[in-house]
């Protein structure tokens, strides 16, 4: 592991609840709301994360400090570093032990990825949804967004007909 | 002062319905890695979401779509009928694992037409396989032209003139081909980081194919017939897996020992420099070679009648060499192989000898 060299510059990040964090500027810019932030010379001060908890800001950290590119712009720095498909299979490995989470959790990944526009996290934590409903039925889906169906008997019915296809 | 995001499309926690806490684009990234009839069927969720699978970046037919709704007819209907219906809206990713059974009515024209509408959705992430194995499925040329396309994954795929238009596609990142049926003729795109081409008849096979790849960073080249392309230009490569197979770099259709007895056939006698190969990959930092039985040839002759103009550029990044054989009575081959390395200056205490009992390849491998 690479030692934090001395002079990197850091970013405060503070949740509703309170609670602060010290991270990487370069962490922290994995988020792409962040970055525009700090691109937008707002980078001296310490940011407010609005609606996303101590819990989840902190798993999410967690998650950018594993996935922050460590090598040089080119990732042309190989000398001692592993192979960039061994580094891949490992961040897998990672990636599958750091979502195994429950679903309230889980879901709250997905809005603070979206929030926070981290496009690597929106795409673990929602294929690891789809993933886990089971044979991907409609209620499943249903039920994990709490979405009511709104739609009288009738109406559908006809947007059933109107989609025969992908019904049969 | 701390400075406070915008509170706009903030999530608010402990809201009942999930759904409206999150932008739109989101709904349809999660429902872009769902088989697209599953997302199709979201329309009788709530009104909201009436049209939404119209606009999700991704089309999926995996390969439950044709073990559970059956091929042919079927699932023709149910693609065309997706692409006629959705928007055309751009595409992230598109995703046909289909069984082409033979003697079954899909036709090419068909696929053809899936293909290029991917392509018109400005598709980044492309994977294309056909999953039975009777008959390759024939594609024109000019198929997969596409400046969006990133990365492109084909599997029991021919080409028609085999005549793959890379260059064309000035996006590529990833290019991976499993029982294909190509022909390497031009360089491959700047943009190209991995390249692996797996058990595919590789054209034209009257001459050696070469591959160019500015930007390539790991290679993999495994049992393809007629030729292993030749690495020719790879300065950015850092990692390379070959396996020659038993098509065999150094055999040519008139022998199969390696040694036709025609000076001039390049399959047999090799270029002007037998260590052409190796130079092609002299930047790579992990490397793993496995010949069957070429490389045993190619290394008998290698320390024969070997004059090299210069050394091994692959010798001065070496740390560590491990030879792994599997036959007994390997003394007099492993003499020579060593005979090589000295020759190139790699030191006997860097190279690590063992046996290894359960592979029937002789190989060697160089790790960093």
């Amino acid at each position: 592991m690479a030692t934090r060299e001395a002079g990197k510059k850091m970013i405060m990040l503070k949740s509703p609840d309170g609670m602060e964090f010290e991270v990487e500027e370069a962490v922290a810019m994995e988020s792409q709301t962040i970055r525009k932030m700090i691109e937008d010379d707002c980078a001296d001060t310490a940011i407010l994360i609005p609606n996303i908890n101590s819990k989840i800001l902190s798993r999410v950290i967690e998650y950018c400090n594993k996935h922050v590119p460590t090598t040089g712009a080119t990732g042309a720095a190989a000398s001692d570093t592993v192979a960039p498909a061994a580094l891949a299979e490992d961040l897998k490995i990672w990636d599958a032990e750091f979502i195994k989470v429950n679903r309230a959790t889980r879901f709250n990944l997905i809005q603070a990825a979206s929030y926070l526009n981290i496009k690597g996290l929106l795409d673990l934590t929602s294929q690891t949804t789809i993933d886990t409903i089971s044979d991907n039925s409609l209620e499943e889906i249903r039920s994990f967004l709490s979405t009511k169906n709104d739609y009288l008997p009738e109406e559908e019915q006809t947007i059933r007909r109107e989609n025969q296809w992908a019904f049969q | 002062m701390a400075k406070r995001l915008s509170n706009e499309k903030a999530p608010v926690a402990g809201c009942e319905d999930r759904l409206s806490t999150l932008p739109e684009d989101v709904i349809l990234r999660l429902l872009s890695f769902l088989p697209s009839r599953q997302a199709v069927r979201t329309c009788v969720l709530a009104t909201r979401w009436r049209t939404l699978w119209k606009s999700v970046p991704a089309l999926r037919i995996d390969e439950t779509e044709s073990e559970t709704y059956g091929i042919g007819d079927d699932l023709n209907h149910f693609i065309n009928s997706l692409l006629r219906n959705r928007d055309q809206a751009p595409l992230h990713e598109c995703e046909f694992l289909i069984h082409h059974g033979f003697g079954t009515k899909d036709s090419p024209q068909d696929f053809e037409l899936w293909l290029r509408y991917a392509i018109s959705c400005k598709v980044r992430v492309l994977r294309f396989e056909i999953l039975s194995r009777d008959d390759y499925l024939m594609i024109s040329a000019g198929t997969l032209i596409s400046q969006h396309l990133t990365r492109l994954f084909l599997h029991f795929v021919g080409i028609e003139d085999f005549s793959l238009d890379v260059l064309s596609c000035q996006s590529l990142e990833v290019l991976d081909m499993e029982l294909c049926i190509i022909s390497i003729w031009t360089i491959f795109p700047k943009s190209l980081r991995h390249l692996r081409i797996r058990l595919t008849d590789v054209y034209p096979k009257d001459t050696r194919p070469l591959i160019s790849a500015p930007g390539l960073i790991t290679l993999e080249l495994a049992n393809c017939t007629y030729w292993t392309p030749l690495p020719k230009n790879l300065p950015s490569l850092v990692m390379a897996f070959i396996n020659i197979g038993s098509g065999g770099m150094q055999s040519c259709q008139n022998s199969l020992s390696g040694d036709c007895g025609y000076e001039s056939c390049e399959k047999c006698y090799g270029m002007d420099d037998e260590c052409v190969f190796l130079e092609g990959l002299s930047g790579a930092t992990n490397l793993q070679l496995i010949s069957p039985c070429s490389m045993e040839c190619y290394i008998e002759k290698t320390s024969e009648m070997y004059k090299p103009k210069e050394q091994f550029l692959v010798s001065k990044h070496l740390k560590a060499v491990e030879i792994n054989y599997v036959k007994q009575d390997e003394d007099e081959r492993i003499h020579q192989v060593l005979n090589v390395f000295a020759y190139h200056g790699v030191h006997p205490e860097l190279i690590n000898i063992e046996r290894k009992p359960f592979t029937h390849c002789f190989s060697f491998e160089y790790k960093q």
